[in-house]
């Protein structure tokens, strides 16, 4: 039927399963091809390229890492110049925060949350399209700048002076600062998208207390990067105007504070720890659950724990700073607010324990890599309570005590629970089974490599071993833990490796894998794996907060959307009672060339001023173009 | 939603914007008053957050109170606004403990020490 001869507002109700599904399918189906690859606004298959392209940095990252352990194993090794090393850490530090970690959190909420609470694509899905572009762009950008030898060399959080006009020669520093653009524009663009997606099109019925965990984590993320991202931008901004039209924003001799880089930076940069950390609670909340076979113990305790590190995660940025000067009252406070948050972490930890005390636990591939979680994090927020401490962080600053310690807490924290997400919800992404053999062998490895690399920095740490040095001298004794710790580094480079095999394996040659392989109780399972293009048939209707086990049988559905344009069911923020039908917009590829007109004038802007007025002109155009409107049926209010 | 409704709401929200509201500004003032505790050699920067402490405090309270006054209810929205409330009230505690910890600090530092 073409779409001229078709019938305007027909409902899904009005179809059979077959007819709907298949009108459903001409709707909201992707183009094959260069134009769908360049065009599609599934919030499905941009997260899956999210999540490829995070891992692909992870990768470069991780060997980047492999080179630094390979120069610190032997003492005075001269594998890599001063110069060389210097971009080395700053491009691991930097590829692993900015277009790794953050992203690849962000990128789970875009593929995961409209599916969990039951709607048809994300809000905004053409911002979500932006938004991966800007990026990818930010990514290159970075990278490039690496294989050109003009990589940034200032570390991940570019103190001035340093990164100033000062001693900043060069176009390096400048590279670091517009990178932060491009990621944090793209990191905002999806918050705001989840943040309408979760209040505004969660299924009927899907109130505030029947809202599955991960939801609660991306929502309360999401708000964390609202209010952190920004102090980073105008940070990375105010640094190139410095450094390019001569501001004085950082230099004390004109009137600026060297100072305000750092308050700006880790304003941001400590919650960003948490917009790390807490999508990963909602990882190990959702899997816990699904393997103890029963709901995550504490629920009101869980929600009030995510709200309230969110919110102290923005009072411990003068923690990063003990060692600058500031008055020791001053220093106090934070101290406080840094010991304040481990009540709501502790109170997380004994939740989790307790389900799994009072479940009856299946350990598969996922909770094996939350036990993995369990013990490191542990550790890590240990370390953590403990440089916490002025006297204490006022010895171990710039060490590698530091060093280990905020590995043990991302990694730990963070990465651990991500693969175990990965691995989780593989199935639902693919459709195949990953190898539980391989699976188990990625978890013991990355498991004992992990620990095995990072422990021993604690006491090299202690010994006094500085970061950032790219060569010691034999007399400093580190020599021994240095090489054992580059050798454990390949243990730990093995579980990486076998996790990617097992996953790269399973897409092609995997067992199918069915709804719901796992017996999940949220929504994500209740249909095909891999979703179809408009992810439901007829849109959940939800019932209690575990649908798929309180409603196993059949679950029950709304009706009324029509199936002949791209429609969204808009619901109340606390109750989810549905209010009205809402248009979603349709492939568009103006996004794309957005995108590019956004990145040729950040990337001019480097060089010289005028390019931020010359080149606003092809952005307008793209967005004039992107939002004209073309007599679409989504364009019906 | 009635006036009623309004007010229950309005307490109910109280531990989500009193206690956060009163530790940015007790964090924020532990950087501004060192400087005049060292001068003056008294504690200013003392009486803020325990004022704070006692106003999250009450806050939690008020939000409890709310939540009491909804138990027993069988609409749909009871359980979000149960949820809601006391998360409010939990709220307000734990910002209530984070600025008796702030406090401490003023107690027995004189704000001259770098």
């Amino acid at each position: 039927m073409s779409s001229d001869a078709r019938p305007r507002g027909l409902r899904d109700h009005q179809l059979d399963d077959a007819a709907g599904a298949e009108a459903l399918e001409r709707t909201w189906r992707t183009p094959s091809g260069w134009r769908g690859f360049f065009t599609t606004v599934d919030h499905k298959i941009i997260g899956r390229r999210y999540i490829v392209t995070a891992f692909i940095f992870l990768a470069l990252g991780g060997i980047l890492g492999l080179v630094m352990r390979l120069q610190l194993a032997w003492p005075e090794a001269r594998y890599l110049d001063p110069d060389l090393y210097n971009q080395i850490f700053t491009m691991h530090g930097s590829n692993m925060m900015f277009l790794f970690a953050v992203p690849v959190m962000e990128a789970m909420g875009v593929y995961l949350v409209p599916l969990m609470v039951g709607t048809r694509n994300i809000a905004f899905p053409r911002l979500n399209a932006f938004s991966y572009w800007i990026y990818l762009a930010g990514g290159l950008l970075l990278w490039i700048s690496f294989a050109l030898g003009m990589a940034p060399d200032v570390g991940w959080f570019a103190y001035v002076p340093l990164s100033g006009p000062q001693y900043g020669a060069g176009k390096r520093a400048d590279i670091w600062a517009q990178m932060i653009t491009f990621t944090e524009l793209s990191a905002l663009a999806v918050a705001v998208e989840i943040v309408v997606t979760v209040l505004k099109q969660r299924a009927p019925g899907m109130s505030l207390d029947r809202m599955p965990l991960f939801v609660w984590t991306m929502l309360v993320t999401a708000f964390v990067i609202i209010l952190a991202m920004p102090a980073i931008m105008i940070a990375s901004t105010s640094l190139i105007l410095d450094r390019l039209v001569g501001t004085h924003f950082f230099n004390p001799a004109e009137g600026g504070d060297v100072l305000l880089w750092q308050h700006l930076f880790w304003f941001f940069g400590h919650p960003e720890v948490y917009i790390i950390f807490l999508p990963a609670v909602g990882m190990i909340s959702t899997i816990l659950a699904t393997f103890s076979r029963r709901p995550v113990f504490g629920y009101e305790p869980m929600v009030l724990a995510l709200v309230g590190t969110a919110l102290l995660a923005f009072g411990l940025w003068v923690h990063h700073m003990f060692t600058t000067g500031l008055p020791r009252v001053a220093e106090g406070f934070f101290t406080a607010s840094s010991m304040a948050i481990a009540v709501p972490s502790g109170l997380q930890i004994f939740c989790w324990i307790v389900t799994l005390w009072y479940g009856r636990p299946v350990y598969r591939t996922p909770l094996l890599y939350v036990l993995a979680f369990f013990f490191t994090f542990i550790i890590g927020g240990m370390t953590g309570v403990m440089v916490a401490s002025v006297p204490l962080d006022t010895q171990l600053h710039d060490t590698y005590f530091v060093v280990a310690h905020f590995h043990y807490v991302l990694i730990g924290g963070a990465v651990f629970p991500l693969l175990g997400a990965v691995h989780y919800w593989f199935p639902k992404i693919t459709g195949r089974m990953p190898s539980e053999r391989l699976g188990r062998w990625s978890v013991a490895l990355t498991f004992i490599g992990f620990n095995l690399t990072f422990f021993p920095m604690h006491l090299l740490g202690l010994q006094g071993m500085t970061r950032r040095i790219y060569t010691y001298q034999a007399e400093m004794g580190w020599g021994g833990l240095n090489l054992f710790v580059s050798l454990s580094a390949l243990v730990l480079a093995a579980g990486f490796l076998v996790f990617f095999v097992n996953l790269g394996r399973a897409a092609r040659h995997g067992e199918p894998a069915g709804d719901n392989p796992w017996g999940a109780p949220t929504l994500e399972w209740a249909t095909a794996s891999p979703p179809p293009p408009y992810n439901f048939a007829m849109i959940p209707v939800v019932r209690s907060a575990h649908p798929l086990w309180d409603d196993e049988e059949v679950l029950p559905v709304a009706s009324g959307l029509r199936v002949d344009r791209r429609e969204l069911l808009v619901t109340r923020v606390t109750d989810a009672r549905p209010e009205a039908r809402e248009s979603s917009p349709r492939n568009s590829i103006w996004p794309f060339w957005s995108a590019v007109a956004t990145t040729i004038m950040l990337i001019s802007s480097i060089f010289t001023p005028w390019a931020v007025v010359w080149g606003a002109v092809p952005i307008a155009i793209a967005l004039t173009f992107w939002f004209w409107p073309r007599g679409m049926p989504e364009e019906e209010s | 939603m009635t006036a009623r409704d309004r007010n229950r709401w309005a307490l109910a929200l109280a531990g989500w914007l009193i206690g956060p509201v009163c530790w940015a500004i007790a964090t924020q003032a532990g950087q501004i008053l060192p400087y005049a505790d060292c001068r003056a050699q008294w504690p200013w920067s003392l009486p803020v957050p325990l004022a704070g402490a006692a106003l999250s405090a009450a806050s939690a309270w008020l939000a409890w109170r709310s939540l009491a006054s909804r138990r027993g209810g069988t609409r749909r929205g009871d359980a979000a606004f149960a949820l809601v409330a006391s998360l409010g009230a939990m709220l307000g505690l734990l910002l209530a403990l984070a600025m008796l910890l702030q406090a401490i600090g003023p107690m027995v530092l004189t704000g001259c020490e770098r």
